[in-house]
């Protein structure tokens, strides 16, 4: 009777199981993040898509996107959609309510079409700078559509004769300083003033040295040295203002090992942070050299988001990188594939508040994609670190490592504020479990003069009144000894 | 000199008056038949454990490998393995330019000479449990000094156990060098061609058993 009660139960426990649900987004791609030796760490996923549209969604009748190459969406929540196979940008809402198609635009009664625009960006007062690449110019229009100025080939001596001013992606900063990348301009970003001006070259990308190729060349002659390919830096990929007039750009790396994103300050100076050396801000750590999505990752596009945050899109596997102000993975989501949620040829990101949108230029779509609670969670901790809540974000984290135990940031973040409540053998714990070695190194130095600090008065005491004792002894045995010779 | 270091350590005093005076050390330990291979084979054990014991227990700022990558047998196998490749290297080089010294000779001097490393490695760990990223030098110190140490002793115990000018030593161990080479070579050679001949036996035998 009792064997069958025991069989009863765990047939009741077995049934059970079926109906336990797998804690995870049912998403086509696998997020994950790297750990302090970059190993690849399997995490939630922390975008989910939640819509894709395309140009009919939009307007039925408005012909579908061909070779989209740039989406921009403005301060006000207009969505611009630089259409260049059909030399065009679309406006419309986040509600998919059509407000405009740029074809061009009039000067002097004349109307003249685009041809083969690349990038837009508009300036928070509503200015509109088209980069129209084949017509070799900027053309600044205001938020109806109107033309107000133009910027073509800047006419200085010592600028190279043979430039062909074709703009790709144009970004005017808070100053009115306008940065442009043009196609097959090594020498950096072009800088224009708030007049049109040029005014010089912003950023440069240092040339990586192979140094086998550096092996080669002592045995060369000229005549091969001649022959042989310069080395070229590569050319920008994207730009991004951040909130703090800041300006993030991409650059392929052809071995896939160096940073891709610069953080450019005022000056031209990459001051992008990248504590964790052994992870670098290059999409994918590892990768296939054959076969299908083989190759390093190639940060093509990328966007500022709030509080330091950086998003970036590859082009290789259609994936998109998320890092912090230091320089660490967050969170990863879509890829390469025809499922919803995934990406054929992925031209370009914008964001939205906290939301995604990737324009796809395979079928010209556009999908959104919202945070889940793992993804805006972590988009919280962030905020709530940088804004300086330290319980807070506290929370944030402890309720991160309670969905993702293997998130390395989560259990820093926990550490980092224990140290700076002076906590530090707890503080010691959550970093050592999160692996920030520095903050580690800090905390274990003052929980060492903790306990020093503790142990050594008593040491000291007790050490003392051991010497004490033995001269006390010492001095007793020499008079006794005195006393008995007397 | 020998016999109070003699009287105070027993039987692990020639190690240790080695460090003191490696060249008068060496000397007793070869020509005057003070060196057993009991010693050497201690040395070398204690060596391989220190380095155990740094693997495992060295604090995370000193050695911040990955946990899975961690494989101290494996080390101990590569100091065992260096530890033979060279001294068969040195042999076969010194056995041409006339050294007096055996391979057992050889080992044992290099086993004699691992007595630095032995004394720092195992401590250095513990005092790195100690210490915070910045005051790690004090370790890496420790480390520098011993292997140092180690080296200086191996060279000197060479000389001696050769019985050659420090010019010829120098000269044969950069030909050691050279035969590692040689023997790396030779081993992944003779690999390659044994994982030939026995992928070659396996295919005759499958053939056989689908014919049969």
């Amino acid at each position: 009777m009792r064997f069958k009660k025991i069989v009863a139960v765990l047939l009741a426990m077995l049934l059970t199981v079926g109906w336990a649900t797998p804690f995870l987004a049912d998403t086509p791609f696998q997020g994950y993040t790297y750990n302090y030796w970059a190993a690849l760490v399997p995490s939630p996923a922390a975008y989910v898509p939640a819509r894709s549209f395309t140009a009919a969604d939009v307007c039925p009748t408005l012909v579908s996107f061909v070779d989209p190459t740039d989406i921009h969406v403005c301060p006000n929540g207009m969505i611009f959609i630089v259409d260049s196979g059909n030399h065009r940008v679309v406006v419309f809402d986040q509600r998919l309510n059509l407000l405009h198609v740029i074809t061009g635009f009039y000067r002097d009664g004349e109307f003249e079409r685009f041809n083969r625009p690349n990038g837009v960006f508009v300036t928070p007062e509503g200015e509109i700078f088209v980069a129209d690449t084949l017509n070799e110019r900027i053309a600044v229009l205001d938020s109806y559509g109107n033309f107000i100025r133009e910027i073509v080939t800047p006419e200085i001596e010592g600028l190279d004769e043979r430039l062909i001013f074709r703009p790709l992606y144009v970004v005017v900063d808070r100053g009115g300083r306008t940065l442009v990348i043009v196609q097959h301009v090594f020498e950096g970003i072009m800088n224009f003033d708030a007049t049109g001006q040029f005014v010089g070259y912003f950023g440069t990308i240092e040339v990586g040295r192979n140094w086998i190729e550096i092996f080669w060349r002592f045995f060369m002659t000229d005549r091969q040295i001649q022959n042989q390919n310069r080395f070229i830096p590569t050319e920008f990929q994207s730009m991004a203002l951040d909130d703090r007039n800041f300006v993030f750009t991409t650059n392929l790396d052809p071995w896939g090992s160096a940073n891709q994103i610069m953080r450019l300050n005022p000056r031209g100076e990459d001051v992008i942070l990248n504590i964790n050396e052994s992870v670098t801000l290059s999409g994918d750590q590892r990768h296939r050299t054959i076969g299908s999505l083989a190759g390093p990752s190639q940060l093509i596009d990328v966007i500022a988001r709030p509080h330091g945050k950086v998003t970036a899109l590859d082009s290789t596997r259609g994936r998109v990188y998320t890092y912090d102000a230091e320089g660490n993975l967050l969170y990863v989501f879509s890829g390469w594939g025809s499922i919803e949620g995934m990406t054929r040829r992925p031209v370009a990101i914008e964001v939205i508040g906290d939301d995604i949108l990737i324009l796809d230029a395979h079928m010209g779509r556009i999908i959104q994609f919202t945070p889940t609670e793992y993804g805006a969670l972590i988009n919280e901790a962030i905020r709530l670190r940088d804004i300086g809540d330290e319980a807070g974000a506290v929370d944030a984290w402890r309720r991160l490592t309670a969905l993702d135990e293997n998130f390395e940031l989560a259990w820093a973040g926990i550490g980092r504020s224990m140290l700076a409540e002076g906590n530090h053998a707890a503080a010691m714990y959550y970093l050592r479990r999160g692996m920030d070695l520095i903050h580690f190194s800090i905390a274990f130095r003052r929980h060492r003069l903790d306990v020093m600090q503790n142990i050594l008065p008593t040491v000291f005491t007790v050490g003392t009144a051991l010497i004490g004792l033995f001269i006390v002894y010492k001095i007793g045995k020499h008079v006794r000894n005195r006393v008995v010779e007397a | 000199m020998i016999a109070t270091v003699k009287r105070v350590f027993g039987f692990y005093s020639l190690p240790l008056y080695i460090m003191g005076r490696p060249f008068a050390g060496f000397y007793a330990m070869k020509y005057e038949h003070q060196g057993t291979m009991k010693i050497a084979f201690l040395n070398f054990a204690l060596v391989c454990i220190s380095y155990a014991i740094s693997d495992q227990y060295a604090s995370i700022l000193a050695n911040d490998a990955h946990p899975l990558q961690r494989n101290s047998l494996f080390g101990m196998m590569m100091i065992l393995g260096a530890l033979l490749l060279f001294s068969i290297a040195n042999w076969s080089v010194t056995a041409l330019t006339d050294g007096e010294g055996k391979l057992k000779d050889i080992i044992m001097a290099i086993c004699y000479a691992m007595t630095p490393l032995v004394l720092t490695i195992a401590p250095a760990a513990v005092i790195s449990n100690f210490l915070s990223t910045d005051e790690m030098g004090l370790y890496h110190l420790l480390m520098a000094a011993g292997m140092i140490y180690f080296v200086v002793l191996v060279f000197a115990g060479l000389i001696t156990v050769h019985n050659y000018g420090a010019i010829k030593a120098l000269l044969t161990i950069l030909l050691t060098f050279v035969a590692i080479l040689v023997i790396a070579f030779l081993i992944s050679l003779l690999l390659t061609l044994w994982t030939q001949l026995f992928s070659f036996a396996y295919s005759v035998y499958t053939e056989l058993m689908f014919r049969s």
